[in-house]
């Protein structure tokens, strides 16, 4: 018999609303300044400043950390401006240009800043995410590494600026590339010789392609990088500018021991700033990175996983009030996924629809992602985390409008064809390089070498193939950002939905629960529940005089609670005087935050 | 009070002694004579009077260092390396002697301990490491070599927040193995919210117990009224044992499940660390701890250091690596080092056992040892001071007329006249009523008793010395120079380290760690055509190398005890110089005449 019924909060119309796409005005959101150039640190620090300033009742700029070059960690915070508890609320976590050339990827993150702060109670979709959570965007966290982008135009490097000696010989960077024909860039040099195993690609003469003996095809060239040999050692280019790429300096298979990985895990100021940032941020309920890695345009497929063994030592005494499950998850010989896990990855393929759908990206990220943030984001820190190139070649290839249904994406089309017809991705690239009139090859031209004399130099440009032309830029960065705020809706919100007091004899009762999730996520993944990182959602009874336990403890945690409408009922038994008022919290700090209702017991009884 | 035992006669003379070396070390024939005194170890009428039959808490330790450095203000420097989660000073002491050059011009063995709060023989035997190698720096030749030649980076302890709150409040044997940094151990959002409780405020937390007649699981042993053993199947007993002491804080229905900190700084390492869940007590990502971080990158500021030692307890083993099975076994060569020093320290060290930590112990990743071996390059061992088995003189056996369930008891009576266990009584506890509690304190079980633990820091530190002695050290042999014709030759060097270390890990080979070793010939009228290594019977060919002849790469250094030579053809005259550098063996070079 239910006595006593304490709120009853509106949940019907959410779980109709959360799959709706946002339906933005066709104009552009972002309006602080231009998007039609990449921003050095100088620029993109006003332009920050600037969104901030006329906003800052929304936004705060924190510098995280300063870096070995002298600039600012840029963080910007985005959360309610009613609610002092910006901490409390759920956290989603933006990292971009993590890579210093990745420039694509700090444009997409101010343009998201700039798109929330002028949204904000104009676009009911952001006014909501920004009223329910915390945005969290570091914009560029390798500032150092941008600025090689000006400063070296000519040598491509996603790396950070610090010097690191990669051949081990005791100096540092002492034989990076040179330009040996004086065009301003370090590309490729190519070299007759009787053992190359280079020749040039019969589809393509720009290009070379690797002899296959097997087809009777004979190499005729070597290839190195255009420099000398400027330590003497009888290697070329063989310690180039550059440390460490903080794409590579996380945890999670971490490559130990190769060249930019960093002297080890989490070794440099950045990714210091963003690990501790991210361990001292309970919130976090979701990482989003623009980088060349993606997980988004193809979704993640889970791996098969053996269950891991239990070797429980011999002759093991049980010590008191300790449950042979206990013991068991104690000696269980866990081991480190290396794919997503299977629980987990029809999470991703819904999202992965979605975004193809919203932003139309088609195409393939970079590879060896190993040590990599969202990595880390998703195996170690238990996040969903989603990470994406924002530009890559084949979204280029027409100029079809996203947001078409996912069945009759022509970019998807072309690349499948391309595929078949055997056109290889440099082949495409110089394609595209044509048709959009775009100086990313250096045709091979004659140089006379100090050591290797008659060479020619040609190949790919530097940073040619990372970033999209600038005309590009605006409408890439508002596809992702109203990817994001749709995205950001979709993490689990945990609502204490039902209280119930029953009598269940002279001065005893039965407290019961009940918490809801309306929003699409679980409020923590499968990942999320393995790693421990993401909190459970903690409901206590506060202590109160004269309430004796029965059944309990005061304080109970529920590991998960799924999204579309996942329930979970936690339950007491007191005794306790008539009338008594307990207080009955709820703590879900990353799905939620905290909630707090009293309750009162009631004096009718069975 | 130690060290009185001997007459007057004798502290007298070795007083009078080290006035004259003071004042002799320019008159070597004193110093002669001081060699051939007889002599005691350890000295009993020291500079310092430090005791070694007692702990040194954090001030403590403070003291005896300031203490040491004004008696040897030449040789010890006191550097603080970082600081603590809770504010306290890293603590490193370095022992070198100036006159012989700088400390990291020298071949350095790195010693830390108590990484784990709790551990904290390791302080001690520190402590006496550096004064024992101090006092005996005038008497003992072998002593005084050693400093002359080596230097020693003694962090006293890698914990000084968990040390300190182990000797200040309340705690078992094994708890304050931690730092103290606020941890959520439990995942309620809340930190560090249920430690143990001292319920009779004796600074021990001991076992609980309740008397409940005829529905307990627990009765008092036959043998012995304080021993608690199960009740056979089918039968009730009288008592139920409630855990540690404590009470549930927080109210979740668990005791103690949150207390200060609850990570480990030994599982905070970047070789081969792995995520909390799957190593309980990693912490965040590696060297995510001050404490940790700090140490990191001393070591790394110090390519030097060719020897480690990291002291824990207990159970009295000599442990080197691998951490885990999947780390695969160290090359022969690396072994052979580890285990020609593993295998003497069982002789130094009674009742302790050199073995494989993954292997023989548990698995470990992240762990000290592992990173100074792979990441670093330096042979490292980590001792469990004190074992158990130094009790009892002997294990037991049927014969014995103490019954096993026992003799821990017998111990603590027959000869700590029972200062050891704490006799079960009444306290009272919020949710479990009275209960009582009882067991043994803190300082049984892993802490070596007061009078036996300046031999446990006398053979630990004689063994470090040990080790340190075996680092590599670079010396050239003899130069061979050959006229080929005109003013061409042949020039022939040997490299030798006779120590059992080799002057560069394969580990750090394989890992491309740090500088390989250099071969190098140099003079102001030189021109090296070739240079590389003896090959055919008589070493009558050359292997010349590819590049850089002038300075051949010596990847794999020199192995223990055991030589490198190479050949150059050059053609110059004057003299030249070579030199053979090793970041860990140390540089040597000599200059020669061509003729």
């Amino acid at each position: 018999m239910k006595l006593f019924r304490s709120i009853a909060i509106p949940t019907l119309a959410a779980g109709f609303l959360i799959l709706v796409l946002p339906t933005l005005s066709g104009t552009l959101l972002a309006q602080t300044g231009s998007y039609d150039a990449y921003l050095n640190h100088t620029d993109l620090t006003a332009r920050l400043q600037s969104i901030v300033e006329s906003h800052h009742d929304l936004c705060t700029l924190e510098s995280m950390a300063v870096t070995t070059g002298g600039h600012d960690l840029w963080m910007v915070t985005i959360g309610n401006p009613n609610n002092g508890h910006a901490a409390t609320n759920p956290g989603l976590l933006v990292v971009a240009n993590i890579e210093g050339n990745h420039l694509i990827g700090s444009m997409a993150a101010l343009y998201l800043v700039d798109y929330l702060a002028n949204g904000y109670e104009t676009e009911p979709a952001i006014t909501d995410l920004i009223n329910t959570h915390t945005i969290y965007v570091v914009p560029r966290l390798n500032p150092d590494g941008a600025e090689l982008y000006w400063s070296q135009a000519g040598t491509e490097m996603p790396w950070k600026a610090d010097p690191e000696d990669d051949d081990r010989d005791g100096s540092a960077d002492e034989d990076p590339g040179d330009d040996i024909n004086g065009d301003g860039l370090v590309t490729k040099m190519r070299v007759r010789d009787p053992d190359g195993i280079w020749m040039v690609d019969p589809d393509e003469p720009r290009l070379l392609k690797r002899a296959d003996r097997t087809r009777g095809e004979r190499g005729i060239y070597t290839i190195y990088t255009e420099g000398v040999d400027d330590d003497a050692d009888g290697e070329y280019n063989e310690d180039g500018l550059g440390g460490t790429h903080l794409n590579h300096n996380w945890p999670h298979q971490y490559p130990y021991y190769q060249d930019h990985a960093g002297i080890n895990q989490v070794s440099e100021i950045e990714t210091r700033a963003l690990a501790d940032f991210a361990f001292t941020h309970r919130n976090l309920v979701m990482a989003l990175t623009f980088s060349p890695y993606d997980n988004l345009i193809t979704s993640p497929e889970a791996g098969f996983e053996r269950e891991a063994p239990v070797n429980i030592p011999e002759g093991l005494e049980l010590p008191p009030g300790v449950s042979m499950e206990e013991v068991m998850e104690y000696f269980r010989e866990r081991k480190a996924p290396t794919s997503i896990l299977s629980q987990d990855a029809p999470y991703y393929r819904f999202i992965s629809e979605r975004f193809r759908e919203m932003t139309g990206l088609s195409g393939k990220g970079a590879s060896g992602e190993a040590g990599s943030w969202p990595q880390f984001a998703y195996y170690q820190l238990g996040l969903p985390s989603f990470t994406t190139p924002v530009w890559t070649l084949t979204s280029e290839d027409d100029g079809e409008q996203p947001g078409t249904s996912s069945d009759d994406i022509p970019r998807a089309r072309i690349a499948a064809l391309a595929r078949r017809n055997g056109t290889s991705e440099d082949q495409q690239w110089l394609q595209w390089f044509e048709s959009n009139g775009i100086e990313g090859f250096v045709d091979w031209t004659p140089a006379n070498h100090p050591d290797l004399g008659d060479v020619e130099v040609g190949g790919f440009a530097p940073n040619a193939r990372v970033n999209p032309p600038v005309d590009r830029i605006a409408d890439l960065c508002e596809q992702h950002a109203r990817f994001a705020v749709w995205l950001g809706a979709q993490t689990a919100h945990v609502q204490l939905v039902d209280t119930e007091v029953e009598a269940t004899g002279p001065g005893y009762y039965q407290i019961k629960a009940t918490i809801q999730n309306d929003r699409y996520l679980p409020s923590a993944l499968e990942m999320g529940l393995r790693t421990r990182r993401v909190q459970p959602v903690t409901l206590r009874l506060l202590p109160v005089d004269g309430m004796v336990l029965i059944q309990g403890p005061l304080q109970q945690q529920v590991r998960n609670v799924y999204g579309s409408g996942g329930r979970a009922t936690v339950e007491w038994r007191v005794q306790a005087p008539p009338g008594t008022r307990v207080t009955l919290e709820m703590l879900a700090p990353a799905a939620g935050g905290l909630t707090s209702v009293t309750i009162s017991l009631n004096q009718e009884g069975r | 009070m130690p060290g009185t035992t001997h007459g007057k006669m004798i502290s007298g003379m070795t007083r009078a002694l080290r006035c004259a070396v003071i004042a002799g070390t320019l008159i070597p024939v004193l110093t002669t004579a001081i060699q051939a005194q007889p002599f005691n170890v350890p000295i009993t009428d020291p500079k310092v009077n430090l005791r070694f039959d007692r702990y040194h808490d954090y001030a403590a330790v403070g003291e005896a260092i300031d203490q040491m450095i004004e008696a040897f203000p030449k040789f010890l420097r006191l550097e603080i390396i970082g600081t603590s989660w809770e504010g306290r000073d890293m603590r490193c002491v370095v022992i070198n002697n100036p006159d012989t050059g700088p400390d990291t011009a020298k071949t350095a063995f790195y010693v830390d301990g108590s990484i784990h709060g709790n551990e904290i023989q390791g302080i001690e035997v520190n402590l006496y490491l550096i004064w024992f190698l101090m006092e005996n720096y005038d008497t003992l030749p072998m002593v005084r070599e050693l400093v002359d030649t080596r230097a020693f980076y003694v962090v006293i302890t890698q914990n000084p927040d968990g040390s300190q709150n182990w000797f200040e409040f309340a705690n078992t044997g094994s708890s304050s193995r931690s730092g103290t940094r606020p941890l959520d151990s439990d995942n309620d959002g809340r930190f560090d919210e249920d430690g143990s409780d001292d319920l009779d405020g004796d600074g021990n937390i001991v076992q609980m117990r309740k008397y409940m007649p005829g529905a307990g699981t627990m009765k008092v042993s036959d043998i012995d009224s304080r021993l608690m053993v199960p009740v056979e199947q089918g039968e009730v007993g009288d008592w139920i044992m409630l855990g540690s002491e404590g009470i549930d804080n927080d109210g979740d229905g668990r005791i103690n499940e949150d207390g200060p900190g609850g990570y480990d700084l030994n599982r905070n390492w970047p070789t081969d660390w792995q995520p909390d869940w799957i190593q309980g007590g990693a912490h965040w990502y590696p060297l995510s701890n001050p404490e940790s971080r700090a140490v990191a990158d001393f070591l790394l500021a110090h390519p030097n250091i060719a020897g480690a030692q990291s002291w824990h307890n207990t159970g009295g083993m000599i442990l080197r690596g691998p951490g885990s099975a999947d780390r695969g076994e160290y090359t022969y060569r690396d072994r052979q080092a580890l285990d020609y020093i593993g295998e003497r320290a069982e002789l130094i060290l009674p009742y302790y056992d050199y073995i494989v930590l993954w292997d023989d112990l548990y698995t470990v990743h992240g762990g000290f040892i592992d990173y100074t071996f792979d990441n670093l390059g330096i042979f490292t061992f980590s001792n469990e001071l004190w074992s158990s088995r130094q009790y009892y003189n002997e294990a037991w056996t049927e014969e014995s007329p103490i019954p096993n369930e026992q003799r821990q008891l017998f111990y603590n009576d027959a000869v700590g006249m029972g200062a050891w266990y704490v006799d079960w009584h009444e306290v009272d506890h919020p949710t479990y009523g009275t209960i009582e509690v009882g067991g043994w304190s803190k300082f049984y079980g892993r802490m070596t008793p007061p009078f036996m633990l300046q031999e446990l820091c006398h053979r630990n530190a004689m063994f470090a010395i040990f080790h340190a002695d075996q680092m590599p050290m670079v010396e050239l042999g003899d130069i061979d120079i050959e006229q080929h014709e005109g003013n061409s030759w042949r020039i022939t060097a040997t490299a030798m380290n006779p120590k059992a270390i080799p002057t560069r890990a394969d580990a750090a080979r394989q890992n491309r760690i740090g500088l390989p070793d250099f071969f190098g010939i140099e003079g102001d009228d030189l021109t090296v055509h070739m240079g590389g290594f003896p090959s055919g019977m008589l070493g009558e060919q050359l292997n010349p190398v590819e590049r850089r002849p002038e300075r051949i790469s010596i990847e794999s250094g020199i192995s223990g005890r055991d030589r490198v030579t190479v050949s150059w053809i050059v053609s110059g005259s004057g003299s030249v110089t070579i030199t053979y550098e090793s970041t860990k063996g140390g540089t040597v070079s000599r200059t020669v005449p061509l003729r």
